[in-house]
């Protein structure tokens, strides 16, 4: 399975960065988004998966013992699943009020457009 | 542990200082001299017992994983430097408080002038070379920052800047040799590297050491081709320049030199660099030196000199001549301090430092004028100043040493221009009928007691010791034992040495020295022509730095245009190439022991995962893309339920759903058609590259999986530490909370900043109804 995902998430950051060198600042935005699943299933796989077996102690017992899923990147991505949320809600409403200042999503247009308003 | 008081004093009188100006107006000067003067008071009384044999010393461990201790130690060569640092301290704080009277920030410059001090004082108290190397970076700042004391001025700007390049540079130099004579012996203890010397001296990396200290030792103390910095910093305030820039600071290399010599010494290398780079500052710098008529730039020069003087006596390295070093050392300190105090008194009270606008003041400042004759007397080294003891012991040790007859006619022709120099700063002004000055004759008066005192006391202090050598003796027997060993004991100080081959040579200097004061007049004009100063290292120096300049601005012309794709292609180029770099040095072969088991249903969730984001990707319409999102998250909580991450899972539902939420309610209303965008295969072959490498990366950490140690911790710890049964949740709010409340503050920013965002347009239509 760690092969295979592996791929995937691969193939994610490849998504994630070619949305990145796009001109639309939405695409960007994506790209973002795309970027945060991609980091955190390979946080999640790196360490190796474990099927089933989640990291709950049994009602009435005093610690857990193996198997179980790791949950140490488990606190780990629940922390970056929150963190990517809100950057990613900032991050648009700077998008939807840069457009409506400057008329474009292009970061190129955006450039100039924003230049001129210096001026 | 007093040893470790008068360490931190300066320190503390550093703190002390704007308080102590505030406070006590313009007897400030005054009062912050007795830190130093009990300073210099206890050094000492700590001379009897170093003479006794005593070496008192103090060790704290500091960082004790990296060797770096707090060490102290006080022997015959630090106690001498402390006694020159201190003593002169005490006369320079006065001197200040006079001259910068009416200075507006004259808190602030006693304050670096005394931390200064203390960097100073630990360089020679330190028995730990990373902290020596912290303090001679305190005093490197605190000389540009005392430089540039006057900033509003472009030149003392510019001054300041080549100095702190110059020196800061010969820093990192510094620390890496350190570093690199560290690892060679084992230890950072300065007094254990000496014990190892033959380690050293053995070692393969014996010669880069060696240059890479030689670095910092000879821009500190201005040997050519590094001198060009220290007659820029003339302008520093003349007590500075008294204090800093000839009796201390530029002595700290010629001090670490010593210092080390033990370890580093006595070999070829060190004889040749350190006798070739010393004569030549030492000739060079005394010919310089005759090409001006500021009495600082002068002086200035002179120092260069001695301090090519003093290492190329080091190179020697034989008894004598570590003897010579000491003694010379000690006299330079005591009348170039005076004459820059007298040419700082003079220029206060004239309004001009240039000699050719001066004479026949010796009347107005009577004071001020004998001192500069007994130290001027001292610098051409005539009986019976300290002055002549120092230049008699040099001649002599040159004669007997490697060096023989070309270095003795060398020294010759250094120390005749250091004569002609002395006449031109020390006597030129103060002699003559005519009394020649900017102000006119009556506005000139002497120098008020503070400012006269300084100076008398040092010049006296110069007469003393050449009349009653044996008094100081003792302390410099010591100094020379700690540099050149016990064969460089029994130094023996006597004011006539009788009629010796070394007189020979110092009538002869008095002799061409006296010429080239007569003949002044074509030697200026022909050093002008000549222009020196402004080749060579100068053209070096300048061509470098505009040359960084130019490349900077090139540079961020070219990185830091202003194109965001452009930026990430840079930054994505640079990632995919460091990782590839780390596949093809460390991960080459192919990955083993990675799971290939998979389950039908798994493989549906990862197509799934990757058609949505290569929908996402090549979609044309806003909304599809948005979509493609939405299903790529469930997709991905799906795979978490699978993996036994139910707490993953629901937050990424959760998440996902505000997420498409949040896009579609944006672009629901977005003001502009979003820019289209065709798929570009070549656009995407770097992304697909930089993918690659990450999957390549993730297979061999995959294929040695591990459960941490912390995951047990949390298995057992989690219901008996933190009473709860989901692990994961646990670790969140209790084991790692702080985390935990940082993202919270980090999500709250988040929100103000949505909010803000959203207020400022309405506000914005407000006004415009």
């Amino acid at each position: 399975m760690e092969l295979f995902l592996a791929i995937t998430v691969g193939g994610l950051f490849a998504a994630g960065f070619y949305c990145l060198m796009l001109h639309s600042i939405v695409r960007i935005a994506l790209g973002l988004v795309l970027l945060g699943s991609a980091t955190n299933l390979l946080i999640f796989t790196i360490n190796g998966l474990q099927r089933g077996f989640a990291p709950l102690v049994p009602e009435g017992q005093e610690a857990l013992s193996p198997p179980y899923a790791d949950p140490v990147p488990q606190a780990f991505i629940l922390t970056a699943i929150v963190i990517n949320f809100g950057l990613l809600a900032l991050l648009l409403v700077l998008v939807h009020r840069a457009a409506q200042e400057t008329g474009t999503d292009d970061t190129r247009a955006l450039r100039t457009e924003l230049k001129d308003s210096k001026q | 542990m007093a040893l470790c008081i008068a360490f931190f004093v300066p320190f503390i009188a550093a703190a002390l200082a704007v308080l102590f100006t505030r406070l006590f107006k313009s007897w400030a000067g005054w009062v912050l001299a007795l830190f130093p003067a009990g300073l210099a008071v206890w050094f000492g009384a700590q001379v009897p017992a170093g003479v006794r044999g005593e070496v008192p010393s103090l060790t704290l461990p500091w960082m004790p994983d990296l060797g770096i201790d707090f060490a102290l130690r006080l022997d015959g060569l630090s106690l001498l430097m402390a006694l020159l640092i201190t003593g002169l301290g005490t006369l320079v704080v006065i001197y200040a408080g006079r001259y910068l009277v009416h200075h507006e920030v004259l808190g602030r410059f006693y304050g670096w002038l005394l931390l200064f001090m203390g960097g100073m004082l630990g360089i020679v108290l330190a028995d730990n070379t990373l902290l020596l190397f912290i303090c001679w970076e305190v005093t490197t700042f605190s000389s540009f920052i005392l430089i540039g004391f006057e900033h509003k001025e472009d030149a003392a700007r510019e001054s300041a800047q080549r100095a702190l390049l110059i020196t800061a540079l010969g820093g990192q130099s510094l620390l890496v040799g350190l570093l690199l004579l560290g690892d060679v012996v084992g230890t950072l203890s300065i007094s254990g590297t000496i014990a190892a010397a033959d380690t050293v001296r053995d070692s393969p990396r014996y010669l880069a050491i060696l240059l890479l200290v030689l670095g910092g030792a000879f821009t500190k103390s201005a040997q050519m081709p590094f001198h060009t910095w220290l007659p820029g910093a003339m302008t520093a305030p003349t007590p500075v320049s008294a204090y800093l820039h000839s009796a201390t600071m530029v002595k700290a290399g010629v001090f670490l030199l010593a210092r080390l010599s033990p370890v580093l010494g006595g070999t070829p290398p060190w004889e040749t660099i350190l006798t070739i780079v010393g004569t030549m500052t030492m000739v060079l710098g005394a010919l310089l030196a005759l090409g001006h008529t500021d009495l600082k730039l002068v002086l200035a020069y002179a120092t260069v000199s001695v301090l090519g003087a003093l290492v190329m006596l080091l190179g020697q390295g034989t008894a004598a001549s570590i003897q010579a070093m000491v003694t010379f050392l000690t006299a330079h300190a005591l009348y170039k301090g005076t004459l820059f105090l007298v040419a700082g008194s003079v220029d206060h009270e004239t309004g001009t430092r240039d000699v050719a606008h001066l004479s026949g003041l010796r009347k107005r400042l009577p004071m001020t004028a004998a001192a500069s004759a007994a130290a001027s007397l001292s610098m051409m080294g005539l009986p019976p100043l300290f002055g002549f003891v120092g230049k008699e012991l040099i001649y002599e040790a040159c004669l007997e040493g490697p060096g023989g007859w070309p270095l003795a006619a060398a020294a010759t022709v250094g120390f005749g221009g250091m004569v002609a120099a002395a006449l031109r700063v020390g006597v030129q002004p103060f002699a003559g009928k005519t009394f020649r000055a900017e102000k006119p004759e009556s506005k000139v008066h002497e120098a008020p007691p503070s400012m006269w005192v300084g100076p008398a006391l040092l010049a006296a202090a110069g007469l003393v010791l050449g009349l009653v050598p044996w008094a100081i003796q003792p302390l410099l027997a010591m100094a020379s034992v700690d540099i050149g060993g016990s064969q460089a004991g029994g130094l023996e100080l006597t004011l006539w040495h009788g009629v010796t081959p070394a007189l020979g040579l110092s009538a002869g200097s008095l002799v061409l020295g006296g010429s080239l004061f007569a003949l002044r007049q074509p030697v200026l004009k022909g050093l002008r022509a000549l222009n020196l100063s402004s080749h060579g290292p100068e053209r070096f120096y300048q061509a470098s730095l505009s040359g960084l300049i130019k490349l900077s601005s090139s540079m961020t012309r070219v990185l830091q245009n202003g194109s965001l794709h452009q930026y990430i292609v840079v930054t994505l180029a640079t990632f995919g190439g460091l990782l590839a770099l780390a596949v093809v040095l460390r991960l080459g072969e192919w990955p083993r022991g990675v799971s290939k088991y998979v389950l039908s249903h798994e493989v549906v969730v990862l197509v799934g995962i990757l058609v949505s984001a290569v929908l996402a990707v090549v979609s044309r319409s806003a909304l599809t893309s948005i979509l493609a999102l939405g299903a790529l998250g469930l997709a991905e909580a799906l795979l978490y339920v699978f993996f036994g991450a139910p707490d993953l899972a629901m937050t990424q539902v959760v998440v996902q759903t505000l997420t498409v939420i949040l896009f579609a309610l944006v672009f629901s209303r977005f003001p502009v058609q979003p820019h289209e965008h065709r798929f570009r295969w070549w656009t995407a072959a770097l992304p697909l590259a930089v993918g690659g490498l990450i999957t390549w990366i993730i297979l061999h950490v995959a294929s040695t999986p591990s459960h941490t140690r912390l995951a047990d911790f949390y298995a057992t710890q989690s219901v008996p530490a933190g009473k709860g049964l989901n692990i994961v949740n646990v670790i969140l709010v209790d084991f790692r909370a702080f985390d935990t409340l940082g993202e919270a503050t980090v999500l709250a920013t988040s929100g103000l900043g949505v909010f803000l965002l959203f207020r400022t347009r309405s506000q914005r239509k407000k006004r415009q109804v």
